[in-house]
């Protein structure tokens, strides 16, 4: 089943002699449960590929589907209710909320719906990310590994379909990365989600369903399993 | 177009909301308006009376004015009180006399009366008039839920509700797309296992009619006695094979078929990962000696969490044949246990022919044979049969490899989930 759809996705940065193509026409479709790695050099687009895709920027032309949902048809606000409840990030440098403990950390997006936590399922989550002993530190009291499966674990809390990350491992040394990078595949896999990781790892990309290769914004490589 | 729709439901719902508490404030108001209204002129009428009395009487009696004017002005004595009463009973004036016999009360208490009436009427009137739209919009959402309910019996998850606000009703719209998409899932994998179904079926019978097809040829030949002795033993021989081969495909793909379909229960136990390993190895000694190869073991000992031995052994075992099957002879087969507080992992790697990328994609598919390898034994089932048992462990299993340098094999368990 096709979760994530785009249309002719293109997306522009500035006008005249300073246009920059950052995105050009992509098509892409995802399946339900596919781990999906987008690969390609720095300033390629993968990064606005991604963000285009989890709701983050606007496209300057074409659409992205989310389990049948035009995302960019939607409000601001509608758009962010729609992040919250469908599509989970992780990000390089974590973006942890300081004065929040861990537990809370996961639990804010559940918080921030006044939607009632299920206790069992977090529980189990940080027993899979490894941080039931660590739920009521603080992120300063993390290593930069425990703060990204934190992270992972906010990402999941709300059950979405589709989980985003963004170099999720480019802050980690490599024990650490692989360590996240496989406890971030051994959740989605116990979830069914879907998984879209941009990488510079090639060890992390050939471990993918699909790989999706991007090169001064046009899509050079699509090579999917399923 | 649909959000549109749904912000303007959502600030209908506003709207009534504002509504009933702006008619509620005014209904307030306007009551305490109005009575006070009322009172201002009941006390401004029982003055204009008493005024007219002081009037009468002293034009009657001149020389009492300053007597009937502070009779007006100032609280009685309670003996004057009794007097007046008893001289009022006698023309029938007292408190007990009907209202209707006290014109300036009577009027007044006809004039509040209907005021009250009219502001409570209205006031109901309002309300009723609002929790009808009210209603009206919750029924109207809960006709949009039926519809795309009955959308749903009939097949069409085509179309979503809106979901992308807040309130309660965006979180039952939610969980109503939430709970269809599941359906719809569950309804494509039963489509698509079906196919497999299909699949694997004439999969099976091309992968059993090859050695019965052998086997018929072998035992006809063998029927035609002239053969000598020598020639016989080598079809005789050739034709256990076969039928090992037919053996082992059979008891495979009954063990996935029962794993898959969930009949099997795991029996886990909290066994250490070092003996399971020995043992599994212990079984390949032969095999690695038979191509040369070079057994390299880095396992942490005291490694033990909660396993099925005879199931994690098999997936064990399927890699670790598949790593000795692709090796070159004088390689070497390395097999690596390590852990770190929240997982532990078991790498198996070879220095053999490696996996093309293409072929990577699909390494754990059932029956995938590599597009370049060359029919071996191999069926393409015991990867994903490794692959089934180590996720039905909640374990994850990844290949890694180069063409030409050799291939890792990587099972990974979360300690968190025993």
């Amino acid at each position: 089943m096709i979760t994530l759809k785009t249309e002719n996705l293109s997306k522009t940065y500035g006008k005249g002699d300073t246009k920059v193509d950052a995105l050009i026409d992509a098509n892409i479709e995802i399946k339900q449960g596919e781990f999906v790695a987008v690969v390609g050099p720095s300033g390629s687009g993968k990064s606005t590929l991604l963000h285009l895709l989890g709701g983050l920027d606007r496209p300057t032309s074409g659409k992205v589907i989310i389990d049948g949902t035009d995302i960019y048809s939607l409000s601001e606000k509608e758009l962010s209710i729609f992040r919250r409840r469908k599509v989970g990030f992780i990000f390089q440098f974590y973006n942890l909320i300081p004065v929040l403990s861990a537990e809370e950390n996961i639990t804010l997006p559940l918080l921030l719906d006044r939607k009632k936590v299920d206790k069992l399922y977090i529980d189990e989550l940080m027993g899979i990310l490894g941080l039931r002993e660590r739920k009521n530190h603080f992120p300063n009291q993390l290593s930069g590994g425990q703060q990204q499966r934190v992270s992972i674990g906010r990402a999941l809390a709300y059950k979405p379909s589709i989980v985003f990350a963004d170099e999720p491992t480019g802050n980690l040394d490599s024990k650490n990365s692989k360590e996240v990078m496989e406890l971030l595949r051994l959740s989605v896999q116990k979830y069914n989600q879907t998984l879209v990781v941009i990488t510079h790892d090639l060890d992390i990309a050939s471990q993918a369903d699909r790989i999706i290769a991007i090169e001064d914004g046009l899509i050079v490589k699509n090579l999917g399993v399923r | 177009m649909k959000n549109k729709t749904s912000a303007m439901k959502r600030s209908r719902e506003l709207a009534i909301w504002a509504a009933m508490i702006i008619s509620a404030i005014s209904i307030i108001l306007a009551a305490w308006a109005g009575i006070r209204l009322s009172y201002t002129k009941l006390s401004s009428d029982l003055i204009a009376r008493n005024i007219e009395v002081i009037g009468g009487l002293v034009s009657a009696h001149p020389e009492l004015e300053e007597n009937i004017v502070n009779a007006f002005v100032k609280e009685p004595t309670a003996e004057e009180k009794n007097i007046g009463h008893s001289y009022a009973q006698k023309y029938g004036y007292s408190t007990s006399m009907p209202l209707k016999y006290e014109p300036i009360m009577d009027r007044h208490y006809k004039h509040i009366l209907i005021l009250c009436l009219a502001i409570v009427g209205t006031g109901f009137a309002i309300l009723i008039l609002l929790h009808y739209f009210y209603n009206k919009l919750i029924q109207r959402r809960v006709q949009l839920v039926a519809e795309a309910a009955e959308r749903i019996v009939e097949g069409d998850f085509s179309s979503k509700l809106p979901e992308a606000n807040e309130g309660e009703f965006a979180k039952l719209t939610h969980q109503f797309n939430q709970m269809s998409r599941i359906l719809e899932a569950n309804i494509e994998s039963s489509k698509s296992e079906r196919i497999f179904l299909k699949n694997i079926i004439s999969d099976i019978s091309h992968q059993l009619k090859t050695p019965l097809s052998s086997l018929k040829i072998f035992n006809e030949l063998l029927m035609d006695s002239e053969m000598d002795k020598g020639t016989q033993v080598q079809f005789y021989e050739k034709s256990e094979q076969q039928l090992e081969r037919m053996e082992w495909l059979i008891k495979n793909l009954l063990k996935m078929a029962r794993l898959e379909a969930g009949a099997i229960d795991l029996h886990k136990e909290q066994r250490s990962l070092e003996d399971t390993l020995r043992k599994v190895l212990e079984g390949f000694e032969e095999r690695l000696e038979e191509k040369q190869l070079k057994l390299d073991t880095c396992i942490k000992e005291d490694i033990s969490f909660s396993y099925d031995e005879e199931w994690l052994s098999e997936a064990l075992s399927n890699i670790l044949k598949n790593a000795i099957e692709h090796s070159f002879v004088d390689g070497i087969v390395e097999v690596r246990v390590s852990e770190t507080p929240v997982i532990l992992r078991i790498e198996i790697s070879d220095t053999g022919e490696g996996i093309s990328e293409e072929d990577l994609l699909h390494v754990f598919k059932r029956f995938y044979k590599g597009k370049n390898s060359i029919d071996r034994s191999g069926t393409g089932i015991g990867l994903a049969l490794a692959k089934a048992i180590v996720e039905s462990h909640g374990g994850l299993i990844s290949a890694r490899s180069k063409e030409g340098q050799g291939s890792t094999f990587t099972i990974v368990f979360p300690k968190g989930i025993v």
